[in-house]
């Protein structure tokens, strides 16, 4: 089973450049959390199948390092996709680079998994969009992907627990619930030390340009302002008193 | 300016476009519908199924927007049609503005910032929050036959344990302000006065409470007759899901937008309030 994992880097700290409108990614970077929980369900599959997993990433040149380490949780290709270009790119273009990228470096895949949302972005949308390029199938809030009869069986929360059966190749994406997250194994540790980060640029892809859709038009942060009605003290007398009057206690 | 409102079965979002001058017509993905324009011919179960029926609306008639519920398979739908025809979506819209000749989707972002967002897409694709259902006028709505499938097949379906903050009308909501040590002291308030607890987002993140206990944008909306807000700052896509009578905040920033919201506000340590506060109650019984 061939497996493609899109991991997203976001910012430790999320704040805004409202000059540019855009994200501020000059501090501390981190795996997006629920892309840790979509490829632990792709680890899941490498300890009972003959399971190759490559990550697939869109970041700055700099998160080379940072993506050095999903070697050590048993990744066997990372792939990251930096360019200039790309800064900026909305959810349909970034989907479109991704979607470029498993067709011309994965070539076969059965599988993508990633995470419900990002930290940073929030949309959700780059999921179903990569699926529909892919034209694959494609099921959100996933808690558990397992291999049937050569379709997966895939369980996800709405209002209701629905358990589908998907063909394959199909894009899964996850919800925290799935598992626990990722970690290290001492077999995976050793072997991660021969193991480089592939780098690909706009150039080297020939994408060519690709335009975002969608466009921050304008940010607006509501000014801190004092409020003048607040209580500075003898608050538990003041939350008990109303507590009696409306009769909860 | 015409729009087509896709909704599986909440179709409040509705309310937050009325005043525009669109000409709306609505597509709900329930076959049983009567209040709407389009109906499937059977129940819409996943996004490629979704997108067929609106492919099939829009063969027949011109939309310059589409304007999604935030349901998950509606949104699920959403994003599987702009990659199909690739377009750019708007998601988690709270509004829609016309400015300067543009659709502005309204999107609450992190801590206190809204963005306004437009699409250059033809036709333009906006996700926009929905909380319940309004009275649509009977209609006889077109039935669109759609493909069996395949590539996604039902097995089961379950109900799932109802969550109690739905349905709560005293709600204690944590946020970061609250310490690891003082949460028993939190849920020993909560079950003194007959409360549910409730959280932001970074404190399930932290593993402080389970997920399903998040209030919040793509988790729990809730609609208590009171709200105890404790140590938190207010972000939007907190406040934005909470749909309280009043709300009582305690909070040691004095510059906390909860306040903003908040009919009683407590500018003081949340660990110093509860300590004393459980003191008056457990007396008090």
């Amino acid at each position: 089973m061939n497996i493609v994992v899109n991991v997203k880097i976001v910012p430790e700290k999320i704040s805004i450049d409202k000059e540019s409108c855009r994200i501020k990614r000059e501090g501390n970077s981190i795996f997006n959390p629920l892309d840790l929980i979509a490829l632990e369900e792709a680890i899941k599959f490498k300890k009972t199948d003959n399971t190759s997993i490559s990550v697939v990433s869109m970041a700055p040149l700099k998160e080379k390092m940072l993506l050095s380490k999903l070697f050590k949780y048993g990744v066997d290709r990372v792939i990251l996709l930096t360019d200039k270009s790309f800064a900026g790119s909305d959810t349909i273009a970034t989907s479109f680079i991704l979607k470029e990228a498993i067709i011309r470096l994965i070539k076969t895949y059965d599988l993508i998994i990633q995470g419900d949302f990002s930290l940073d972005g929030s949309t959700g949308n780059v999921g179903g969009e990569i699926a529909a390029f892919l034209n694959i199938p494609y099921i959100s809030n996933a808690i558990s992907i397992e291999k049937n009869d050569g379709r997966i069986k895939v369980k996800r929360v709405s209002e209701r627990i629905e358990t589908f059966s998907v063909e394959l190749p199909a894009l899964i994406s996850v919800r925290k619930e799935a598992n626990n997250g990722v970690s290290t194994n001492l077999f995976s540790l050793v072997q991660s030390f021969n193991k480089e980060v592939e780098v690909y640029t706009n150039e080297t892809l020939n994408l060519g340009l690709r335009e975002s859709m969608t466009r921050v038009l304008s940010v607006r942060e509501e000014n801190p302002e004092a409020y003048i009605d607040l209580v500075t003290s003898n608050g538990d007398k003041i939350i008990f008193d109303f507590l009696k009057k409306v009769g909860i206690i | 300016m015409r729009a087509l409102l896709v909704f599986d079965r909440y179709n409040s979002f509705y309310r937050n476009i009325e005043g525009l001058s669109f000409d709306k017509a609505f597509a709900s993905f329930d076959p049983a519908s009567h209040f709407v324009h389009f109906v499937p011919a059977k129940r819409i179960i996943n996004p490629m199924m979704g997108v067929d029926f609106i492919s099939k609306i829009i063969e027949n008639y011109r939309f310059d927007i589409l304007i999604f519920s935030d349901e998950l398979i509606v949104k699920e739908t959403a994003s599987y049609f702009a990659g199909k025809y690739n377009l750019g979506l708007i998601a988690h819209s709270k509004e829609i503005l016309f400015k300067e000749n543009n659709i502005v989707g309204v999107v609450p972002g992190w801590e206190n910032i809204q963005a306004n967002v437009v699409s250059t897409s033809n036709p333009k694709l906006i996700i926009l929050k929905s909380k319940g259902l309004v009275n649509l006028p009977l209609n006889n709505p077109d039935m669109i036959y759609l493909e069996e499938s395949i590539k996604a097949r039902l097995l089961f379906s379950e109900k799932l344990r109802e969550n109690p903050l739905k349905s709560a009308k005293i709600i204690v909501g944590v946020g970061r302000g609250v310490r690891r040590n003082v949460m028993p002291k939190v849920f020993e308030f909560a079950r003194l006065i007959g409360a549910e607890v409730g959280c932001t987002r970074p404190m399930a993140d932290v593993g402080l409470l389970p997920p399903d206990k998040v209030i919040g944008d793509s988790a729990v909306n809730v609609s208590p007759d009171v709200y105890i807000a404790l140590g938190i700052s207010g972000a939007i896509q907190h406040i934005e899901s909470v749909n309280a009578n009043y709300t009582v905040a305690v909070n040691s920033d004095a510059y906390a937008p909860i306040f903003k919201k908040s009919n009683l506000s407590i500018n003081q340590k949340v660990e110093e309030v509860i300590d004393k506060l459980l003191v008056l109650i457990l007396s008090h019984l």
